[in-house]
């Protein structure tokens, strides 16, 4: 298969020890022991509690507590290793955005069933936001133009990380910065803080130097970013892609070489909304980001192409509403899935979508999530999509 | 004063329904709707 090309800039320093307690998985079957947690560095797929009666593998011991849960099914393991300790109970996250730093949520969501947590993008220094309107309706979907208001990384670990450090579910920090020298100032305040399980870099934001372009849509410099960001900081580094780069696999590559744990794919695409009279743009900011079932095709593909030119874990995000789509992300490569707009409409969908996919499991009669990732990837590797496939006969 | 206003969320996470108020940003799901007339910055037109 592919050669090994991790490469770790820098001195080498010494393995830090894993902020993240081992949660147990959300789903866990009453009355089951809990699921032993894999050994750290140990792939994923070890974590199996029980195998699974379809694919028993030989070396593992026979379950010996119950091998029935409490609905009749087998236990099934959704624990996913995203690298440096960042495990997550099951392969379900609320991906940047939806549920804002997580306090406001609290109440209404059981965070603690989610696999993981990522806040809203935050900046260093507070930022007001975009005039109004902020959001309009497209078809399949929503645009959003907020303007990462948020108010700067130091209020929110003040107001926010005692929260944090009391749930059980890993909180990864988004970050957004227009230079790296902002971004590195960011994660050495992140450093140690209890409560912070790991921070997503999103690559969209604008590079102030690279003349207003976002980092992401440059494979040269998404690298110097993740680099420079990688030596300033121990945490589970997540390197958030875009779809709207011209190649997202050189991107992602070059991610993975400057040392990113895993790759988060993809971000919203730029688009444009119109206001009902026509006479200018529906949003504030002009532009929005485009959320919602519309991206599915795009997040399917990117994370199609990405899964092959990385050996590190990809985290999905795009369109999910439904367990199909949470499905469909795990077969082109996904190992684990984020849950972007559509908790909008329904705060509680995440955690919904984390006891169907146990139960697509059960279903499958697959003991293991790890079973159900990149079913769909092709035996040799696929052209990459700026060829233009379809023309290509 | 009761404000309408487009809401993503309505659960004060999306920050779609922000208005300009006195002291900055406030939502008018999670703040409002009904704001005290001095809670809103009228300089300006979100």
């Amino acid at each position: 298969m592919k050669a090994k090309r991790r490469v770790v800039p820098g001195a080498p320093k010494p393995q830090r020890t894993p902020t993240i307690r081992r949660v147990r998985p959300a789903i866990r079957p009453v009355g089951s022991k809990p699921v032993v947690p894999s050994s750290p560095g140990a792939p994923p797929s070890s974590a199996a509690s029980a195998s699974s009666s379809s694919s028993p593998a030989p070396s593992s011991p026979a379950p010996s507590s119950p091998v029935v849960d409490a609905i009749g099914g087998r236990p099934v393991s959704l624990e996913v290793d995203l690298g440096r300790g960042l495990v997550l109970a099951n392969p379900v996250i609320a991906a940047s955005g939806p549920f804002g730093y997580g306090v406001e949520v609290a109440e209404l969501v059981d965070l603690a069933r989610l696999g993981g947590l990522v806040t809203r993008g935050t900046t260093l220094k507070p930022r007001a936001g975009n005039a109004g309107p902020r959001t309009a309706e497209v078809a399949a979907g929503l645009l959003v133009g907020v303007g990462l208001q948020n108010p700067g990384i130091d209020a929110v670990l003040e107001r926010y990380a005692p929260a944090w450090a009391r749930w059980r579910v890993p909180v990864i920090v988004n970050l957004c910065g227009e230079s790296s020298g902002d971004l590195v100032d960011i994660v050495r305040r992140l450093e140690g803080v209890p409560g912070v399980a790991g921070v997503e870099l999103n690559l969209s934001c604008t590079n102030a130097r690279g003349g207003g372009v976002a980092f992401g849509l440059d494979a040269e410099a998404s690298r110097s970013l993740v680099s420079a960001v990688r030596r300033a900081t121990d945490l589970p580094l997540i390197a958030k892609v875009t779809a709207a780069a011209a190649d997202v696999r050189a991107v992602a590559r070059a991610c993975e070489e400057a040392g990113a744990d895993a790759i988060s794919a993809i971000n919203t695409l730029p688009g444009l909304a119109l206001a009902a009279d026509r006479t200018g743009p529906a949003l504030g900011s002009v532009y929005g980001g485009i959320c919602g079932p519309a991206l599915k095709p795009v997040a399917l593909r990117v994370v199609f192409e990405v899964a092959q030119a990385v050996d590190v874990p990809v985290i999905g995000i795009g369109g999910v509403a439904t367990i199909d789509d949470v499905l469909d992300l795990l077969a082109v490569g996904a190992a684990a899935v984020g849950v972007g707009v559509a908790a909008f409409a329904d705060p509680m969908l995440p955690v919904r979508l984390a006891d169907e996919l146990a139960d697509a499991c059960r279903a499958r009669g697959v003991g293991d999530v790890a079973d159900l990732v990149g079913t769909a990837q092709p035996k040799r590797l696929s052209p990459p999509s700026t060829r233009g496939a379809e023309y290509a006969r | 004063m009761a404000l309408e206003q487009e809401i993503g969320c309505a659960a004060g996470t999306c920050l779609g329904c922000v208005v300009d108020g006195a002291g900055g940003p406030v939502r008018v799901c999670r703040e409002g709707p009904v704001f005290a007339a001095g809670e809103l910055d009228w300089g300006t037109d979100r």
